[in-house]
């Protein structure tokens, strides 16, 4: 039975490649009820904070689907989703209770490893701003582009499937398109540094 | 940039297939290795702001779900049931698992000495996914007593009465409650049951 169920569910994988959207809606709304209510009872989350690990949980099952980290399930797609959550809840959990109990002594203490840290390593502070500053720019990206560099960088989408989804001709209209969007893109970073 | 020079930075990030001897070559591209850490950058903020995207999207199916239904979001909607479920644990477990009331314990020995009310339901303590339920008992309850619910620490949860002309009834929330041993005393004026049942919940190793 086990091993029907994960094979019956590994649907989900295929459906998540070939349409992330309409599939992760489904699941979303399919698991959303049961898995929030899991988490306030379990693990004592109030309501924004359920939805906030739940939605981490369907982030990170899309990542590995999306990394090909995750290409067949073992058990069945509600296991290995509660099974992050449950991951997710407990370091919410820590991280809250920490944070509840950061006084400011320990603050101190923090900070002064933080800067002996940077001091050490060397500061990541321009890297941090540079990505803040591309992320600013993705988001004032126009369509062809936002959907093509979403789609192949992001989606992890094939130049076929990006050509279809924007009704191109051919793989190689989208490849240059591709091509010209990030070319610009690329300017208008280098030019904001 | 180039178009030949964007492909070779996408091949060195992984972003496209590249042969092994291909990518010894772009990875002592020194042009190649200026634009990387411009584009590890740009991978970064790729993915934060495809999952800003993403979840933008899960706010509005939440609202498409609020709209299906109100009630769903407050009292959380059931899915397909799913053999895989946590399975049930064994009662055994279950006590070594949640600490007993010590009074009660000793109580219960005396108490429940040559009676035979047990429980039929739950078994092996309630499982998380029943909301609320009730309990199912294996003789008749004590005529005309008073029952009371309490956790382990003896904080009563719920009580009543219960009437030989009704049906004898318990219903109890467990979605307001820890997993943990509790007691369910029933008393009147001559006697007095106490038995023991767990919440769950979806118990699992840490």
């Amino acid at each position: 039975m086990k091993e029907k169920r994960s094979k019956d569910d590994n649907i989900w994988i295929e459906r998540v490649k070939a349409n992330p959207d309409a599939a992760l809606k489904d699941l979303y709304k399919l698991l959303q009820g049961e898995f929030q209510q899991w988490l306030g009872d379990h693990y004592g989350l109030k309501a924004e904070e359920a939805r906030d690990v739940f939605q981490e949980t369907m982030l990170s099952f899309y990542e590995n689907v999306r990394h090909g980290k995750l290409t067949q399930l073992d058990s069945s797609i509600k296991t290995y989703l509660f099974a992050i959550g449950k991951y997710k809840a407990i370091s919410f959990l820590r991280k809250y209770r920490k944070e509840e109990k950061l006084d400011m002594e320990s603050y101190q203490i923090q900070s002064d490893k933080k800067a002996a840290g940077n001091f050490l390593n060397g500061s990541d502070q321009d890297g941090e701003e540079r990505v803040d500053m591309i992320r600013e720019l993705l988001s004032k990206l126009k369509d062809p582009c936002q959907s093509i560099i979403l789609g192949f960088y992001f989606h992890k989408k094939t130049m076929v499937e990006i050509a279809q989804q924007l009704n191109y001709n051919s793989p190689d209209v989208a490849k240059a398109q591709k091509y010209r969007c990030m070319s610009k893109f690329i300017g208008f970073v280098k030019k904001k540094s | 940039m180039r178009q030949e020079l964007l492909e070779k930075i996408e091949k060195h990030l992984g972003l496209l297939p590249a042969s092994h001897k291909e990518l010894e070559e772009i990875n002592q591209d020194q042009e190649v290795l200026d634009n990387a850490s411009l584009m590890k950058d740009f991978m970064m903020a790729i993915e934060a702001h495809g999952n800003n995207a993403l979840k933008e999207d899960m706010r509005s199916w939440d609202l498409e779900l609020q709209a299906e239904s109100p009630k769903k979001d407050q009292q959380g909607q059931r899915a397909p049931k799913d053999e895989e479920a946590p399975a049930s644990i064994p009662k055994a477990v279950l006590e070594q698992y949640f600490a007993p009331n010590p009074s009660y314990e000793i109580n219960m020995v005396a108490a429940m000495r040559g009676a035979s009310l047990d429980l039929l339901f739950p078994a092996n303590g309630f499982e998380w996914t029943q909301p609320i339920t009730n309990f199912v008992f294996t003789d008749q309850l004590l005529e005309g007593s008073k029952y009371r619910i309490e956790n382990n620490q003896s904080k009563v949860l719920q009580e009543g009465e219960l009437y030989s002309d009704e049906e004898q009834k318990i219903e109890f929330n467990l979605s307001e409650q820890h997993p943990g041993r509790y007691y369910l005393k029933f008393f009147n004026d001559r006697d007095t049951k106490i038995l023991c049942f767990f919440i769950q919940k979806d118990l699992l190793p840490e």
